[in-house]
């Protein structure tokens, strides 16, 4: 397989950017009316839906009720014309159902499931356009719609991914093109304020000694996405909480 | 069948063990089981069993269309199947979630790391390549499967030999392995997978984790490294939170026990490869049988002594042993106390650990003085003397030792001891209070014995044979 070059002598991506910049992300919540919490978000040219159901009774079969916590259920699916060729399975093959289940463990580390016991809470991906780092976005956009749901999170999890190039310039948040030609891809879901890993994926192979600055790249990713992130909340509850008049006064200005 | 539910306290005891850094089977936080590698009969069959953890790997092959996208190379299929003979709670055909990250895992780590040269599979381009097919089976699950499962997928194909095939213009002939020697395959690397378990919010981490304790466990870390110290696969995940910097602790360390598991492979296989250059049998019947506990050769009995007061107890019965042991007529004893005891052996007993929770007693002799010797101890299936016999006989020949029997109910036990090193020869008398009978096995030399037992077997005066003589 051709090896491309990851990033030029001037230091430019095959995209354009630079070894530490992120693609572009643009948010929206609130996008339906039916789930308690949604969210869609972009992440360069991948495109995630995320809709968050609870916490609600355990539907289902009653013996899988934990007594102290709520039961976190995350499915992933991609949508048949997400990626290049069509998708026969949507959702229940094996990477699908690992993604389910990392995403899975990357909640139940943040959400504060002890509020809630003998409950459920429903997570809901679905990825429109793959443009690598589909797993990232998705975890993103469900904590969005955790927010928006009103689910109380110790923190927002936050995932990134990172790869190596040329050996041994850490690259951050690769696309499609860079997962694809063969370099090692770090995917990372942590708790960016306190440092705190909740998953952490790794595949392809590249010598050890490069894995703490890789790791170091991709929690740093988790930070600014973070920032971006928040300004997307605060924003969002803004624009609705004024709409509704915070509640406080009687009638609302126009 | 649900998975049989833990206990809080079995849970609790579990972690506040791992918090003073103690483990339920007396490892160290980071020390792992004992990988062992048995092959079958056939070529690329292979078992490893790590402690109680054991795992079946089979490796097929077969002529197939390649990908269109990769036109000359050869396909490697990975397939992990937990059937209920591993464990209880195992569905049969369902796809759990076990399963599914044990297969996500192993594809990983040895399909995406490319170690099987998969150049080298191909036939004629386009049309014909080798489709490697690598069925992995698990056992008994014991934990950690997931080093276990990749230790025997890469053993096997490093084991495997592919049929020579020669392509002569358009027809393709595959030899059968009794015309031309299979091929082994090309793998450039061993990318094995060290597995750890996080307790108490990332504080501690074990390494190779039991069933029991991966299910208390709150996170585990999967790290998929081969012997150059190159990363091949990583995964850290459960429903707690960890530091970055103990896991760049923990790859350090897998990197030095991956170097360990790719030894003892290599070792295994070669030995596997010297055994079938020899000739000699090959196959799963031989580790099967190494295994076999019978009834009189066992490796070691685990017995777990009361020492409390085993150490003068023992001290007064082995100096009994060698002094006579006087009855009235009434059967009543009669302590001949500390007078012969300048005539008798000194024995020291010395106490020797053997393992955690039991030890043996080794009587040290520095003198025997015995009248009537008997010979030593025989190998095992011969068992031990007779001490049942009375014979008559022997009483009057004796008559010149100042030790003088008054009744036909003495107890006298002589036996000469003569050990090399260690080798467990003598037997510890325990109380008399066990009622365990003796069996003991006659051989010649009973004839020249003149040991009496007294008519009341279940005294402590005999001795019982409690550890065999050979050491297998």
């Amino acid at each position: 397989m051709a090896r491309m070059d990851l990033i030029s002598f001037k230091g430019l991506r095959l995209d354009g950017r630079r070894a530490n910049e992120l693609r572009q992300i643009r948010c929206k919540m609130g996008v339906f009316s039916q789930p308690d919490g949604s969210a869609y978000l972009e992440q360069g040219n991948t495109k995630v839906l995320a809709a968050v159901y609870g916490p609600h009774e355990i539907r289902g079969s009653r013996s899988k009720a934990l007594h102290d916590k709520a039961l976190v259920n995350c499915q992933y699916s991609m949508a048949t014309f997400s990626t290049g060729e069509r998708k026969r399975r949507p959702r229940g093959d094996r990477k699908s159902q690992e993604m389910s289940m990392h995403l899975r463990q990357a909640f139940q580390a943040a959400i504060r499931v002890e509020v809630y016991p003998r409950s459920q809470i429903d997570i809901f991906v679905e990825v429109l356009q793959a443009d690598g780092g589909n797993y990232c976005a998705c975890v993103n956009a469900a904590t969005l719609a955790l927010v928006d749901a009103g689910i109380p999170m110790t923190e927002y999890v936050v995932a990134c991914t990172a790869s190596l190039a040329n050996g041994d310039v850490p690259l951050v948040d690769v696309s499609n093109l860079e997962e694809n030609s063969g370099g090692p891809n770090l995917t990372v879901a942590a708790l960016p304020l306190s440092g705190q890993v909740a998953l952490m994926e790794m595949s392809q192979r590249f010598h050890l000694d490069h894995l703490p600055k890789v790791v170091e790249c991709a929690l740093q990713g988790c930070r600014d996405i973070h920032q971006i992130l928040d300004q997307a909340v605060r924003r969002h509850t803004e624009m609705s909480g004024s709409a509704l008049g915070w509640g406080n006064r009687a009638q609302v200005d126009l | 069948m649900k998975e049989s539910m833990l206990s809080t306290c079995e849970k609790s005891f579990i972690t506040d063990a791992i918090a003073e850094g103690k483990r339920l089977d007396g490892r160290e936080m980071d020390e792992s089981r004992v990988m062992r590698i048995y092959f079958g009969t056939d070529w690329g069959c292979c078992q490893v069993s790590l402690g109680e953890t054991k795992v079946l790997a089979q490796v097929s092959c077969e002529v197939q269309k390649p990908k269109t996208t990769r036109p000359n190379e050869g396909m490697l299929f990975l397939n992990t199947e937990l059937s209920p003979m591993g464990s209880p709670h195992f569905e049969v055909g369902l796809q759990s979630e076990l399963a599914v990250q044990l297969n996500r895992l192993l594809e990983k780590c040895i399909k995406d790391s490319r170690c099987v040269d998969l150049e080298s599979l191909c036939i004629v381009a386009e049309e014909k390549v080798w489709v490697l097919r690598v069925d992995i089976n698990v056992l008994n699950h014991e934990g950690n499967l997931v080093a276990a499962a990749s230790a025997a997928a890469l053993t096997a194909l490093s084991h495997f030999r592919c049929p020579c095939v020669t392509v002569t213009g358009q027809e393709t002939v595959i030899h059968d392995p009794s015309e031309k020697d299979a091929v082994p395959l090309n793998l450039h690397h061993y990318p094995v997978c060290v597995s750890y378990a996080i307790f108490n919010k990332g504080e501690h981490i074990i390494a190779d984790p039991t069933a029991i304790e991966e299910r208390v466990s709150e996170a585990q870390v999967v790290f998929g490294v081969n012997a150059y110290r190159e990363l091949c696969g990583l995964h850290l995940g459960g429903s707690s939170l960890t530091s970055h910097d103990l896991i760049l602790q923990c790859a350090n360390r897998a990197a030095r026990r991956a170097a360990e598991v790719v030894q003892i492979m290599k070792l295994a296989l070669k030995e596997d490869a010297d055994a079938r250059a020899a000739g000699k049998s090959v196959g799963f019947s031989e580790c099967i049988q190494e295994t076999k506990l019978l009834a009189l050769s066992q490796k070691q009995l685990g017995l777990q002594l009361d020492t409390s007061q085993l150490r003068g107890e023992t001290l007064k019965l082995v100096q009994k042993k060698n002094k006579h042991i006087m009855y009235d007529e009434k059967g009543v004893k009669v302590d001949s106390g500390q007078d012969d005891r300048d005539e008798d052996v000194e024995v020291e007993p010395s106490v020797i650990l053997l393992d955690r929770g039991s030890a043996e007693l080794l009587p040290k002799q520095k003198r025997i003085k015995t009248e009537r010797t008997v010979p030593t101890e025989a190998g095992v299936g011969e068992g031990g003397q007779n001490q049942w016999m009375k014979i008559e006989g022997d009483n009057e020949s004796l008559d010149e030792s100042d030790e003088v029997m008054s009744s036909p109910s003495d107890v006298e036990v002589i036996k000469e001891v003569s050990y090399e090193g260690n080798k467990l020869v003598d037997s510890i008398e325990l109380s008399g209070d066990s009622e365990e009978e003796e069996t003991v096995v006659l051989n010649a030399a009973d004839v020249n014995m003149s040991v009496e037992n007294t008519d009341d077997s279940g005294t402590s005066e005999n001795i019982r044979n409690w550890y065999p003589v050979k050491q297998w």
